[in-house]
């Protein structure tokens, strides 16, 4: 029976009070410690998914939903623009342009976004080959790692899929008359956001859709005249023999054709060519270009005022449940006044009762900032499943901070500050006028 | 031994008590009588090193008790000079065990079961080891208290009204127990009471008589 002992069975022995001071304290802490989890992982996903981008362009419209839908694929792209406005940045005797790289984007698979794109993107996220092979022929996809992992898909090499129209898992929208892609190459995990990703030609997304315009019109034709349609179809299916070619490059490409947009990287680091080139685009074009290290920027202030608030709500309750455990230590005094003076009698030097006291605090401190780390990691593990299945995105609960060492600190200090007046009060309990009456 | 000499404590400079001189030798029964509001109260304080006298000294065997100083003394108390409550006080959130445990724990002793558990199968209180105090009768309260200051095998057990609250039978039985205890220890037995039904039954008998200015004290046998 030491005194640690003892001050855990004086806690459990007053459960209810205990137990309020313990959950608020726990929110409290929980609280703090979700805030700094979702803050460093969203930050970390962000970050890495920067890719040294330097420039996206792409439709007119909200620069911030230009970058996140081009770059984090979270939210619609913009638009679309035609390959004839996009062509001078495709250009590789661009005097500033190192690689452009150009995203057709607006269709999904299973969730997963279908990506028309050439093979720098690889590059851009550090991406390798682990299964297969790239892309080179129409409706030959590459998919990430997170993809190829989702056991609903299923996908393998060799397997074959279709995309559907729009961002969302919809069975309606399914391209049912377009031709399947193939599964040619799986990547290896980068951690980044093309692990999410299907990856396949620019034309191919071109020719999905051009199928579906030929339905339409050929369903009208065929009101007005069968044979005519029927000649059509002979035509189609010759071109859908022609798929097994190589795609032409991208510059040598028909102006009408339309990209969602291009991720632009500099030769020169340096930021004024970025800033000045941004500010021509979006000036001078019927484009519109966005730094993202500006715009994740912005995302992150407008986060920040919210996360303020949170922040100011948690340590107010932590306050107030430190306040609480000084109450209930406190007015437990007043009951245990007998206790306290009889410990004395039995050998207790003011010191050991003051250490007593002292330690109930501190180890209401201990266990609610246990509970509170459980909660939040908990939390953001609830958080991390609903972000999997909304935006592929990957968050844990099970990865631990420097921070939250800090908050274990700021825990046990709580817990001292809340228990010293208490200890000092019952360091000072009277023995003789207590146990004797007189 | 315990040897006190002119002990007295002031309240304020109306109130100022005198105490007799007390002899005791180990395993002697003294019985220290007094009024309510004579000073028997505080003398058992100052007996207990609870209060410090304002003159005088007490001696338990080789130790001059307020020559310690605060944490030596209470140390000295938890080891050397049990004591019985009128009212009998536990660590609630304890069970009787770590009760007993706690004593010799604080007293800076080695917690030893058997010991306790001996201690508690002579007081035939045995079976409530594990028993929460507060579940207990207030007699089997009583001796488990009287259990907890025979822990550390003390010089001297100090009782405070052991017999007040009881019949004459209970209070007769109450005190040949301390006896008994107190024997097979070869502690001193010192009891303050105004309970005049143990007078014949001790080795010394001291009065506390006080009279409205300071007290006289007087010397009874």
């Amino acid at each position: 029976m030491n005194l640690l002992q003892l001050s855990w069975r004086n806690l459990i022995h007053h459960p209810l009070a205990s137990s309020l001071s313990l959950i608020l304290f726990a929110l409290g802490i929980g609280l703090v410690s979700l805030l700094f989890l979702l803050q460093s992982q969203l930050q970390n996903n962000f970050e890495k998914n920067l890719a040294s981008v330097d420039l996206v362009v792409g439709a007119k419209g909200s620069p911030l939903q230009l970058i996140l839908s081009s770059m984090y694929h979270i939210d619609a792209p913009t638009g679309n623009v035609s390959l004839g406005e996009a062509r001078p940045f495709l250009n590789p005797k661009h005097p500033l342009i190192e690689k452009a790289i150009p995203l057709s984007l607006g269709d999904s698979y299973q969730g997963y976004r279908i990506v028309g794109t050439d093979q720098n993107i690889l590059g851009l996220y550090g991406a390798e080959i682990g299964a297969g092979k790239t892309w080179e022929y129409h409706f030959e996809a590459v998919i990430g790692a997170t993809v190829a992992a989702d056991p609903n898909l299923k996908l393998t090499l060799g397997s074959t899929f279709k995309g559907g129209h729009g961002l969302v898992k919809d069975v309606d929208l399914e391209h049912t008359e377009a031709e399947a892609f193939e599964v040619v190459g799986i990547l290896k995990p980068t951690g980044t956001v093309i692990d999410q990703l299907i990856l396949t030609t620019t034309q191919s997304f071109w020719l999905v859709h051009a199928h579906e315009e030929h339905e339409a019109t050929s369903e009208e034709e065929q009101a007005i005249d069968s044979t005519e349609t029927l000649s059509h179809h002979d035509s189609h299916d010759h071109e859908e023999h022609d798929h097994k070619v190589t795609p032409k490059p991208l510059l040598e490409e028909e102006d009408e054709n339309e990209i969602t947009a291009l991720l632009l990287k500099f030769k020169s680091k340096m930021s004024f060519q970025s800033l000045n080139m941004l500010r021509g685009i979006n000036e001078n074009t019927d484009l519109q270009a966005a730094s993202p290290a500006i715009e994740i920027n912005r995302l992150f202030d407008l986060m920040s005022s919210g996360e303020e608030a949170l922040r100011i709500l948690a340590f107010v309750i932590v306050f107030v449940s430190g306040l609480s455990i000084f109450i209930s230590l406190f007015s437990s005094l007043r009951e245990r006044k007998y206790e306290l003076a009889l410990m004395r009698v039995m050998g207790a030097s003011r010191t050991t009762l003051l250490m007593l006291i002292v330690l109930e605090g501190l180890l209401l401190a201990f266990v609610g900032y246990l509970i509170g780390i459980a909660l939040s990691h908990g939390g953001m593990q609830l958080i991390a499943g609903f972000m999997q299945d909304k935006y592929r995105y990957s968050f844990t609960g099970l990865t631990f901070l420097k921070e939250e060492v800090w908050l274990f600190a700021g825990a046990l200090l709580i817990g001292l500050i809340a228990a010293i007046l208490p200890a000092v009060q019952a360091a000072r309990t009277d023995i003789s006028d207590t146990l004797v009456q007189q | 031994m315990l040897k006190t000499s002119e002990l007295s404590y002031a309240y304020s400079k109306e109130k100022h008590l005198t105490f007799p001189d007390i002899i005791c030798q180990q395993g002697e029964h003294c019985l220290i009588l007094g009024q309510s509001g004579s000073g028997k109260t505080t003398m058992l304080n100052l007996l207990a090193g609870l209060r410090t006298p304002s003159t005088g000294s007490i001696q338990l065997k080789d130790t001059s008790l307020f020559q310690l100083s605060g944490a030596a003394l209470d140390r000295f108390r938890g080891r050397n000079i049990g004591i019985i409550f009128q009212q009998p006080h536990f660590v609630k959130s304890l069970d009787v065990e770590a009760n007993l445990a706690i004593a010799q724990k604080l007293a800076g002793e080695r917690v030893n079961k058997t010991k306790i558990v001996t201690l508690l199968e002579k007081l035939q209180i045995g079976h409530k080891l594990k028993q929460k105090t507060y579940q207990l009768s207030v007699g089997e309260q009583q001796r488990v208290a009287i259990a907890r200051a025979l822990v550390n095998q003390p010089l001297l057990i100090l009782a405070d009204e052991p017999t007040s609250a009881l019949d004459d039978q209970n209070a007769e039985k109450v005190v040949n127990l301390l006896k008994e205890q107190a024997q097979a220890a070869n502690a001193i037995l010192m009891i303050v009471t105004h309970d005049t039904r143990l007078k014949n039954q001790f080795d010394k008998t001291y009065r506390i008589v006080t009279s409205p200015i300071y007290s006289i004290l007087k010397y009874c046998l």
